[in-house]
């Protein structure tokens, strides 16, 4: 048997787990359990900060605020197409009037001159 | 045979309808519009017609008969085209106007012509089957200027001449008026009473 064999031998032996290896694994076990409840108790942490009332009733305002806004904006373009629409309306209506007017005029007039001459 | 029946009966049911409709005048404009040097458009009707007639009426000094004039049109709308004296507009352009006119069915009341001064003032109407009027049209022209006022609905004419006599305003200076800017003073409001 070389050196060689020997070596072999040795690494494929069977060998116990030793005294101490409940133990062992019962340490990783906790250790990576804290490891876990550690970045949970962060991000719970983190999380309540958008959740709290401050945060939530600002949200509810900006909602409101900008869906007043939106109304009084709303409100005012409207009223001002409607003032538009007036001023149109009436300067539309005098134009036709006059127009109407004067075609009226014009030939009471030349029935006058007719009858006149 | 049944369906024939119900066709003519749809048929029958909605001719006010189109009587109504060719009251809005439909006119080809486009030969006016790219000799003008400027142009003015007004349209108004549906909602913008109803809160224009509606702060209109509310006004001071506003008369019974212009609230019922107010009351009766169903729409109204302006073409005014303006050119310099330099730019004249054809002469064709306005007897195809007033024929695009007589074609569409709407009849002449009053014709107003000054060969002299080449102006020309012509006041038609519109008048469905049932011998109701739907709507009035004035085309008037001068050397630099063509407007077309289309009224649409029950207008009353007496009403509305009256509202010209008691304005008492030169044609020219409300025609010069910019959209959306008028030069013609609004009535007061309710609340300057």
């Amino acid at each position: 048997m070389d050196q060689y064999e020997l070596e072999l031998k040795r690494a494929l032996e069977r060998c116990g787990p030793g005294s101490d290896f409940t133990a062992r694994v019962m340490s990783q076990i906790r250790s990576e359990r804290s490891l876990a409840a550690d970045e949970t108790s962060k991000k719970i942490a983190s999380f309540p900060r958008w959740r709290s009332g401050v945060w939530r009733w600002a949200a509810v305002g900006a909602v409101a605020a900008s869906l007043t806004l939106g109304f009084v904006v709303d409100q005012r373009r409207s009223e001002h197409r409607a003032r538009i629409a007036e001023a149109e309306l009436y300067e539309t209506l005098l134009l036709a009037g006059e127009k109407i007017s004067q075609a009226r005029a014009e030939v009471i007039g030349v029935r006058y001159e007719g009858g006149a001459q | 045979m049944r369906y024939w029946g119900s066709l003519a009966l749809a048929m029958m049911l909605s001719v006010p309808a189109w009587g109504f409709t060719s009251a809005k005048l439909d006119i080809d404009t486009e030969e006016l519009k790219s000799q003008a040097d400027e142009v003015v458009e007004v349209n108004l009707d549906g909602k913008a017609l109803e809160q224009g007639s509606k702060l209109l009426a509310v006004r001071s000094g506003i008369s019974d008969s212009f609230k019922s004039l107010l009351g009766g049109i169903k729409g109204i709308y302006r073409l005014t085209y303006r050119f310099t004296l330099g730019n004249p507009y054809e002469e064709d352009a306005i007897k195809n106007l007033h024929r695009q006119m007589t074609d569409g069915g709407w009849a002449p009341m009053i014709d107003v012509q000054n060969r002299k001064e080449n102006t020309g003032l012509t006041v038609y109407s519109y008048t469905s089957e049932d011998d109701t009027q739907n709507g009035i049209t004035v085309i008037s022209n001068d050397p630099s200027e063509i407007t077309v006022l289309n009224l649409v609905g029950d207008v009353d004419l007496e009403a509305l001449a009256t509202v010209g006599e008691t304005l008492g305003m030169p044609v020219m200076s409300i025609a010069t008026t910019e959209l959306g800017e008028p030069v013609v003073p609004l009535p007061p409001a309710p609340e300057d009473k």
